[in-house]
């Protein structure tokens, strides 16, 4: 048998991935106070209005981005063996990235390009020294597994994300790319959700989803198939984007398509061979975000065809930016109330018998409302932008916040919650 | 673990657990609080070695890293420590074989 003496590393202060879940979860509200602002262009179908990019920035860097950090430091011991390298840059990180998308947002919000650009500096140096710590600790991993892989192509992903988002924001100062922003915005946007977001989903929920669902399967090649197909289909949007169509579309849509099926099966099969019947709120939510993902390829077939609508074209990303909200939402009812229960609960082994569990921490009932509030809002929303509905736009908007909000309460009372 | 398949004949008392067998039943009261199973139905418990009053548990855990090492390695020792007739526990962790939640002894709802 083998030792224990490799592979474990300790955890990092749970104030820095608290830090981040706390401003993931404003960022997750005024995200979500966005859409309600938004409502019109979106149910226009004009994804390019400065509100729709705002708010799509406040999901994207603020929700999705800022919880994925956090949850990163927390769970890089646990896949790597390995903390992360510097907890110091981690913060230095952090305030850079929550000073800076505020800024970026303003001047969006504004028309303001000199904020903008201040902002888009902030945020590119927030997430640079996060990559580069993230390297660091990618170097020192003994394991050089699936996880490894993925944390390795989406970092590279987010870093191309950034300078392609700092040349869109030179842009809208000194005007320079011509036709050619709308190709760059493309990408841009490809880079961040597929390239950055869902490779680390692939990555993570390999290893999360197993112990979640306390579920196996045998092997993991759908979930490799889902990393490499997904990989490759980033890089060539990337490489392809200047190609003639249908190279330009036709390849990565198929790369990319590829990868999200091979990983809804992979998700499916775990969902199928799960060992607790009764899903918990967090991995209901999860299944919800799964099938958004797959209502999502019937307008993605239809824009890499070409000659999308725009209702078609925002559709889409309504629909897979809403599958990763969701996705993200779900796994923070998992990892916050295992980190108050860590920390709080933990310590009292041998003095309090029995110990609660991590579901007895919080309410499911709540839970679920929350959870149902979000995946209603988002299928409203799809809706809305699909019968270009402003009111219907609205309606789930506002569903979807007070999800949101639902949420963050209960969540933020779960941090503060101490042992009675 | 073997189990006896013959009676005990009925003018000899019931034969007592063995001292790993109560070791055993002490560490169902160990609970993963995030899985909400004890750590011998997880299949976390991969033997226990008895030498007259000392006990060695060899274990795992559900993922190397696993936040709860510690925790569950103390509560190992602590509820095997209050067995009638253990003297010493020691616990051993071990990553081969890896678990999974094939090893899970019993279908949950």
């Amino acid at each position: 048998m083998l030792p224990a003496s490799a592979g474990s590393a300790p955890p990092p202060p749970p104030l820095l991935p608290g830090e981040h879940f706390a401003a993931a979860l404003l960022f997750l509200i005024a995200g979500a106070a966005g859409l309600i602002s938004a409502a019109p262009a979106l149910a226009a179908g004009a994804f390019l209005s400065p509100r729709v990019v705002a708010t799509t920035h406040l999901f994207t860097l603020g929700w999705i981005t800022t919880a994925i950090m956090g949850a990163l430091h927390q769970f890089m011991p646990v896949a790597l063996g390995r903390p992360v390298r510097s907890i110091r840059v981690a913060h230095v990180s952090f305030a850079l990235h929550v000073t800076g998308l505020p800024t970026f947002v303003a001047g969006l919000a504004t028309g303001s390009s000199r904020v903008l650009v201040v902002g888009a500096v902030l945020l590119a140096l927030g997430l640079s020294t996060f990559i580069v710590n993230l390297w660091a600790t990618l170097a020192g991993a003994r394991r050089r597994d699936l996880t490894w892989w993925t944390l390795l192509a989406a970092s590279l992903f987010l870093l191309m994300t950034i300078g392609l988002g700092l040349v869109l924001t030179g842009n809208l100062r000194w005007a320079f790319l011509g036709a050619d922003r709308i190709v760059a915005l493309g990408v841009h946007l490809h880079l961040a959700l597929f390239g950055w977001v869902f490779l680390v989903i692939v990555g993570v929920a390999h290893h999360l989803l197993p112990m979640f669902l306390l579920s196996h399967t045998e092997g993991d090649r759908l979930a490799r198939a889902a990393a490499v197909l997904t990989a490759s289909g980033a890089a060539a949007v990337f490489a392809l984007h200047h190609a003639a169509p249908p190279f330009s579309r036709t390849l990565p849509a198929l790369l990319l398509g590829g990868g999200v099926a091979a990983f809804l099966a992979h998700a499916a099969r775990l969902y199928r061979h799960r060992h607790r019947r009764a899903l918990d709120p967090g991995m209901q939510l999860a299944a919800v975000a799964l099938f958004v993902l797959a209502a999502g390829g019937v307008p993605g077939a239809r824009v890499a065809a070409g000659g999308a609508s725009p209702q078609t074209a925002t559709l889409y990303i309504v629909l897979v930016l809403g599958s990763f909200t969701l996705f993200v939402a779900a796994h923070l009812y998992k990892i916050i109330p295992f980190l108050v229960w860590h920390h709080r609960i933990a310590p009292l082994a041998g003095h309090r018998s029995p110990l609660p569990r991590v579901a007895d921490l919080f309410s499911a009932g709540w839970a679920r409302t929350a959870g149902g509030a979000l995946g209603t809002g988002v299928l409203g929303l799809a809706l809305g932008v699909q019968v270009g509905s402003t009111a219907t736009v609205r309606v789930s908007a506002i569903l979807f916040l007070a999800g949101a909000l639902t949420q963050s309460v209960q969540l933020v009372r779960l941090a503060h919650r101490r042992p009675t | 673990m073997t189990l006896d398949s013959e009676l005990p004949p009925d003018d000899l008392p019931l034969a007592a657990p063995s001292l790993e067998a109560r070791v055993r039943a002490a560490l169902r009261e160990v609970i993963d609080p995030e899985a909400g199973l004890d750590i011998v139905t997880m299949g976390l418990v991969y033997r226990i070695e008895v030498d007259g009053g000392d006990v060695t548990v060899v274990h795992t855990l559900t993922t190397r890293g696993c936040p709860l090492e510690g925790f569950i390695t103390q509560a190992i020792a602590a509820s095997a420590s209050r067995v009638a007739g253990v003297e010493t526990v020691d616990t051993h962790l071990v990553w081969d074989p890896t678990w999974h939640p094939g090893l899970i002894q019993t279908e949950t709802t």
